[in-house]
């Protein structure tokens, strides 16, 4: 399905578009279009902000279910526990070591913050299921992927933020330990494929990078989304 | 639940106020995980949504702005987010729509009772729309449920669905206005 969406679409057509965005009647990839325009455009985001309004009333309708109850302490220490301190204090610098690598286009700095904002955002216990999934974000970055690995085959899905600019790619990497970053391609919305044989652990990341990906098969620009699968 | 509470937690959570954080948690978890289950479909992928749901809910406490809705609606509209971001980032993998949990009951009789205020008027709107239109709306917006898996539990091509919920919208907006 492919909704009309562009910045020209009239308003009736642009209310309607708000709706079935906050609705969630939306595949990913208009969903993450509709986001692109709520970003470059107020009014849409307003008509968002409008939609959300009038429909939320609706979830008095869901029937409230306790957590279990060590939950809250999983999200304090993934929030502020003592590891969690511990990368948090980190970030800044992390964050620093970004841009450092951006402008130098080292790929082990690179490297280095995609693991350090992976384990500090992943190091909830893993749930035993045969299919995972994982969540690529990075800070600073509105960029979201959401991976899945099922038997071996990795597909990676853009979910959130603006396709690469004019002239970029988006390129996956797998960083496997200490090992150099290897490329897994070039993602355009969506990549599946075969995942080579990596370590519990791996870090998947995406940088942005000149088009056609990173110059001799190395990371060169920012990391706009990394992450991990849970170890089972 | 008062809202101005949660308004109010939310505002000492944007200061890094922990003790907010917990009384905030205990207050609204239980709707947001009750939400989770039910556009997630399971209890585990629930939890794990939670406990991102609530990362969020910190680390973005600062962009609420109490003018521009409840905290609670703030709240479910993260929750919900991220919700369908993972199910429609699964869905094309394989995962088959289950379309028995695709027809969304209605409210019984007692809820419809019991709504008041803003929830009285959505659902007083929407039990003016055809009852189909309605049942989709709501199985969209509580249980994530997209084009296609509605157009496949009304048996109609998805076009058709579109342009029926789309007259719903408006009909709904129409209403509420």
């Amino acid at each position: 399905m492919s909704a009309p969406v562009s910045d020209t679409v009239s308003d009736d057509d642009a209310d309607m578009l708000a709706a079935e965005y906050v609705l969630g009647v939306l595949d990913a990839p208009d969903r993450a279009r509709a986001e692109d325009m709520a970003r470059h455009s107020p009014q849409f985001a307003a008509r968002i902000a409008a939609w959300e309004a009038q429909l939320s009333p609706l979830v008095d309708e869901v029937a409230p279910i306790v957590p279990a109850p060590d939950l809250l302490h999983k999200i304090n220490a993934r929030l502020f526990g003592a590891r969690a301190g511990f990368w948090a204090r980190l970030l800044p610098k992390t964050r620093m070591a970004g841009s450092i690598a951006a402008v130098l286009g080292t790929g082990a700095m690179a490297a280095l913050s995609v693991i350090v904002i992976a384990v500090m955002l992943h190091f909830s216990g893993g749930i035993d299921r045969p299919l995972q999934s994982a969540t690529l974000i990075a800070s600073g970055s509105e960029v979201r992927f959401q991976a899945q690995l099922d038997g071996g085959i990795v597909t990676v899905l853009q979910t959130a933020g603006a396709p690469p600019m004019a002239g970029r790619s988006y390129e996956l990497w797998l960083i496997d330990g200490d090992a150099a970053p290897l490329s897994l391609g070039l993602v355009s919305g969506r990549l599946t494929l075969n995942l080579p044989p990596a370590n519990a652990g791996f870090v998947l990341a995406v940088t942005d990078e000149p088009f056609g990906g990173g110059p001799g098969g190395k990371p060169s620009g920012a990391v706009i989304a990394a992450g991990s699968f849970p170890e089972i | 639940m008062n809202t101005i509470d949660l308004n109010a937690l939310l505002i000492r959570i944007a200061a890094q106020d922990r003790a907010a954080f917990s009384a905030f948690y205990s207050a609204a978890a239980p709707k947001l995980f009750g939400l989770l289950i039910r556009i997630m479909g399971n209890r585990a992928e629930a939890e794990d949504a939670l406990q991102e749901v609530f990362t969020r809910i910190w680390l973005r406490a600062a962009r609420f702005d109490p003018d521009r809705g409840g905290a609670m609606a703030w709240a479910v509209t993260i929750a919900r987010n991220h919700a369908i971001d993972l199910i429609r980032a699964r869905r094309p993998l394989g995962d088959e729509v289950d379309l028995d949990s695709a027809a969304d009951p209605a409210p019984r009789a007692e809820t419809q009772l019991i709504a008041q205020g803003e929830a009285g008027r959505i659902q007083n709107c929407l039990s003016r729309l055809d009852p189909a239109v309605a049942r989709a709306i709501r199985g969209a917006y509580l249980s994530g449920h997209s084009y296609a898996d509605l157009a496949k539990a009304a048996n109609v091509p998805l076009n058709t669905l579109r342009t029926w919920l789309r007259r719903g919208l408006i009909s709904l907006k129409d209403c509420m206005q």
